[in-house]
């Protein structure tokens, strides 16, 4: 299980401090799977790094983060570079350099299983190549003698699934898994994250017709704050926070329905409900910030978020 | 277009590799190709004819003999020291760049006061103060190299370690050693090639100085001491140019060939650039 409590990370930096993520609260049961939904700059990806204990060195992270009861944020380098392998994975984000240009795409695959499970080279090859069918990429024999540039983006990304799934270690964190991929080979990774079999995967994404195809719970993140946690099927039915309710009307298959006005930068942070300046329902009671909402394992921070 | 710019880069490394070789064909069957013994005395200032192709010099030992027996000492000195200069430098220039704070502060700070330091005369003076051994010179020429080489690689590693798959070999759980090993040195290896190779040519020019001055190795002839010789032993006086145009000719060929090899591009070779991708 994997608890983050109270998590709230903040960056030093020359102009001053800068909150990025604001007391967050989540769980991730064993063998769940977990879409954290946000728009960009709203702190998901730093909620990410966090887990992954890889934050920049500016980073000043209070709270804590318990994998399997023991807080990560306390674990030395060595101990957390055991857990990276061999109990926390990472999918990466295909675009930019995710791949070493220089080695070959099957080493890097199953580079994992080498260096923690001793498995021999030649066996580890063939490794990856199985993990690579999963994604039919096409001709596996040959692509992983190739080397990265010779990938299209989506290829990339498909592998770099593959490589993250690799450890099969039991919780699995996404970054955008999907991105740069169309609705087919969606598909695949849908497919691929749904039979992994006891494995708590904890996926970032902004891609909502993906996240009703795979999340068991779904946390949205809105300006630093969890705004709304909530079970899938329910968040997908009848969602809570006003912003939840504006992001699903924004799917193309309901209407496309764009949310007016932007939200709003870390300079612009108020006493406020973070989402005062959007909201279709605010009221004079939203002029300060509404409290976490816990109703057993939902949350909304939202005055109203009907039950 | 492309394609024969690629092929002009090569050209030049292909030039200065023929050149290498066939001065490393000269050194390695220097007993099958030199005429005579380079230490047996015979005539004297003899000039150049068919029985002693370059002459002899002022104890009548044959001058093309030294240069052929020379090319080993040369070259020996200058691709040891280089090895040993590009490893110090490649050592200190990876932890420095990847481990950056402290590690980096400490490091570069060192690598600062090398570069400032005249590295000629301290050489000289080390050499002076050291035994003129092939070792003791070849350790002399590597005390100040290295530095160069340490800043090109840091800041080089300093752009890999921000690159996404270095990131991703840590939540992979690798270790500093194996990431630096596996993944940071294939990507500076370009640079490691170049450096070392010109660090060859710069090397036998420092050796060739320090002979000339007299700072060689003790009774070993290489170029520069035959040029020493020349100088010191009447050569220039006498007009005798048969004894020393032709150690600076070799000098010059050798420095050159590391040079041109020096100048291929590893990266547009491969017909990549990692920053384009």
């Amino acid at each position: 299980m994997l608890e983050i409590q109270n998590l709230t990370v903040r960056f030093q930096l020359p102009q001053g401090t800068i909150t990025a993520l604001e007391g967050v609260n989540l769980t991730l049961r064993d063998g769940e799977k977990l879409c954290v939904v946000g728009e960009s700059g709203s702190g998901k990806s730093v909620l990410m790094l966090a887990v992954l204990c890889l934050l920049p060195e500016n980073a000043c992270v209070s709270g804590s983060i318990l994998l399997d009861g023991e807080d990560l944020l306390q674990k030395s380098q060595k101990d957390l570079t055991e857990i990276r392998g061999m109990k926390l994975s990472y999918v990466p984000q295909g675009s930019g350099n995710s791949l070493n240009p220089l080695l070959r795409l099957g080493f890097q695959v199953s580079e994992s299983l080498v260096a923690h499970r001793r498995l021999p080279r030649r066996g580890a090859d063939q490794r990856s190549i199985q993990l690579l069918q999963q994604f039919h990429l096409g001709d596996e024999e040959q692509l992983v003698r190739s080397y990265p540039h010779t990938l299209s983006g989506g290829m990339r990304q498909r592998a770099l699934l593959a490589l993250g799934i690799a450890p099969e270690a039991p919780y699995l964190v996404a970054d955008e898994p999907t991105k740069g991929l169309d609705s087919d080979r969606v598909g695949l990774v849908v497919d691929c994250f749904n039979s992994l079999e006891g494995c708590s995967l904890l996926c970032v994404t902004h891609d909502l017709t993906f996240a009703q195809q795979v999340a068991d719970r779904v946390a949205i993140i809105y300006a630093g704050q969890m705004i709304e946690y909530e079970t899938a099927e329910r968040f997908f039915g009848s969602p809570r926070h006003p912003y939840s309710k504006a992001l699903l009307d924004a799917v193309p298959e309901r209407g496309l329905n764009a949310i007016p006005g932007f939200s709003p930068g870390h300079e612009d942070y108020t006493d406020a409900c973070r989402f005062y300046n959007r909201c279709p329902c605010r009221t004079a009671q939203c002029q300060t910030q509404p409290k976490d909402r816990w109703d057993g394992e939902r949350m909304v921070k939202c005055i109203y978020g009907a039950p | 277009m492309k394609q024969r710019n690629l092929l002009q880069g090569r050209a030049a490394a292909v030039t200065g590799m023929v050149l290498l070789l066939l001065i490393l064909l000269v050194a390695v069957f220097a007993p099958a190709l030199a005429p005579y013994d380079p230490w047996a005395m015979g005539t004297p200032y003899l000039p150049p004819s068919s029985e002693h192709l370059l002459g002899t010099n002022d104890i009548g030992q044959d001058i093309l003999s030294e240069l052929i027996y020379g090319t080993r000492v040369s070259m020996f000195i200058g691709v040891c020291a280089a090895l040993i200069t590009t490893i110090i430098g490649t050592a200190v220039g990876v932890l420095a760049g990847y481990f950056g704070g402290i590690v980096d502060h400490i490091l570069m700070a060192v690598t600062n006061v090398v570069i400032v330091v005249p590295s000629l005369p301290l050489t000289v003076v080390l050499v002076a103060y050291l035994q003129a051994g092939l070792w003791n010179i070849i350790i002399a020429l590597c005390v100040t190299a290295w530095a160069g080489t340490a800043r090109l690689i840091r800041a080089q590693v300093m752009q890999l370690r921000q690159q996404p798959f270095v990131q991703l070999e840590r939540t992979l759980g690798m270790g500093n050693g194996y990431i630096m090993l596996v993944h940071i040195l294939p990507n500076v290896s370009g640079i490691i090639l170049t450096r070392g190779a010109l660090s060859v040519a710069s090397a036998m020019l420092s050796e060739a100085s320090l002979s000339f001055l007299g700072l060689g190795a003790l009774g070993q002839k290489s170029w520069g001491a035959i040029l020493n010789n020349a100088f010191f032993r009447n050569g220039v006086v006498n007009n005798c140019w048969w004894w020393y145009y032709p150690p600076i000719l070799c000098i010059c060929v050798c420095v050159v060939a590391f040079m041109l090899i020096g100048s291929w591009d590893d990266r547009r070779s491969r017909g990549q650039n990692l920053l384009a991708m």
